[in-house]
């Protein structure tokens, strides 16, 4: 047989494996080409065989040689199964079992948090919309610590004429923030994400109502406040 | 010498009452510690406060935006990006969902490994324009619009590929995964006999 100058992977029960490793990718129905396609499956084998998730023998990395064995660890993916293994960790605690850092299974559980957000995020945004307090109040509800939702809430007010109401909702947004900052995360960061989701609700309304000359003054307010955080101006925001 | 034959003094005997108050007392500190636990655990970073109190704030949509043209530059469109504080910390979690919409596409590069390349690349040159990433995590979705994998790589591990500190193997080593959702499609036994 002869050898073809790509690497190449052995001929292998392919069958179950291409499920496992190749189903999210074909699932999405993402348009990827066929030499990317290739490329991930390289790469997913990879990762596979680093996490003991398919096994390697006659043959050292990069695993391409006809004399190459490869097998699924039914064993691994078994105790995945039974639901020790949520994730597949880079080390193995004193029981033999794989834990990964706590950030790294936070960061993989954003997934599903980032899910339930684009719910309440249509929720919001319809309610923006329509000028419908009482669904942007559903997704306050859903996601209660979402300054974004305050201020969309906000512009809705000032746009209907009530601004009291609206400054409630405002320092409702900035209360959020300002607690953040007092236990220590970056003034700076979080100001400039509260004031660029203000300014996104507030320039919404005044495309809405062109008329409102509050929306028009409090988005001029927004936008040089924006400014002076950006080009580190003396801000009495972040001193 | 007359010894006293008397006997002592009875001793007081504890009432029921006290046995009562003790067991109530044990039970009430019990409830306490059950009930702050997670509390004081999550205070002194023994425990975290999962992932949807941690992810809890709005995302950045400057940011967001930033993310999502990189990726287009880098022949990954269709993708969203969300680019979240994480509390607590300093840093951001940036989330790029890969959906019905996206498309990969590195044909422009001179291989499809180079553009690969370029795309963790762009991700590395954007996070230093300030945005304070410490982690990445692509969503991958299933045909009904869920979560259906999750891969995730430290922002350190994305600048050392990218700044050719480590390499290709070593990169995706550092790579982590929860396959939760492709897990429950799978047949063990199938894919047992397949062996």
């Amino acid at each position: 047989m002869q050898a073809t100058p790509e690497k190449r992977r052995p001929a292998l029960k392919w069958t179950a494996l291409l499920a496992l490793l190749l189903l999210p990718l074909l699932l999405t129905g993402c348009d990827i080409g066929e030499a990317e396609m290739d490329f991930l499956l390289d790469l997913a084998i990879d990762w596979a065989i680093s996490k003991n998730l398919l096994t390697v023998e006659g043959c050292p990395p990069p695993y391409d040689s006809d004399d190459c064995q490869i097998g699924i660890n039914a064993g691994m993916i078994a105790r995945w199964k039974a639901g020790q293994n949520k994730w597949i960790g880079a080390g193995m605690d004193t029981f033999g079992v794989d834990r990964a850092p706590q950030d790294v299974t936070d960061a993989l559980d954003s997934a599903k948090t980032v899910y339930d957000q684009e719910q309440s995020d249509a929720l919001a945004r319809e309610g923006a919309t329509e000028g419908d307090l009482e669904k942007l109040d559903q997704a306050i509800d859903m996601r209660p610590g979402d300054w974004s939702y305050q201020d969309k809430k906000g512009a809705v007010l000032l746009s209907q004429g009530n601004p009291e109401a609206a400054d409630d909702a405002f320092n409702h947004a900035d209360s959020l923030v300002q607690e953040r900052i007092d236990n220590g995360e970056s003034c700076l960061n979080l100001q400039l994400n509260k004031l660029r989701n203000r300014e996104d609700a507030l320039y919404q309304q005044s495309q809405l109502h062109p008329e409102n000359e509050q929306l028009r003054n409090q988005l001029a307010r927004t936008q040089d406040q924006i400014w002076a955080l950006q080009n580190n101006h003396e801000s009495s925001i972040c001193k | 010498m007359a010894i006293d034959y008397e006997s002592p003094p009875p001793k007081r005997r504890r009432g029921c009452l006290s046995c009562l108050v003790a067991v109530v007392g044990i039970v009430a500190l019990c409830a306490v510690v059950w009930f702050l636990a997670p509390t004081v655990m999550t205070a002194l970073g023994l425990s975290s406060p999962g992932a949807e109190e941690l992810y809890s704030g709005a995302s950045d949509p400057a940011a967001n935006q930033a993310v999502e043209e990189v990726l287009v530059g880098s022949g990954i469109e269709g993708a969203s990006a969300r680019v979240i504080p994480i509390k607590g910390s300093d840093g951001q979690l940036a989330v790029i969902t890969l959906g019905d919409a996206s498309s990969i596409d590195w044909s422009e590069s001179s291989s499809v490994e180079e553009g690969f390349l370029n795309t963790v690349r762009a991700l590395s040159q954007v996070n230093a324009q300030g945005l304070g990433v410490e982690r990445a995590v692509i969503d991958v979705r299933g045909e009904d619009g869920q979560p259906f994998i999750a891969i995730t790589a430290s922002q350190a591990s994305i600048d050392a590929y990218a700044n050719g500190e480590i390499d290709r193997d070593e990169f995706v080593r550092s790579v982590d995964a929860d396959l939760d959702g492709l897990l429950e499609l799978v047949d063990l036994q199938v894919l047992m006999g397949g062996e």
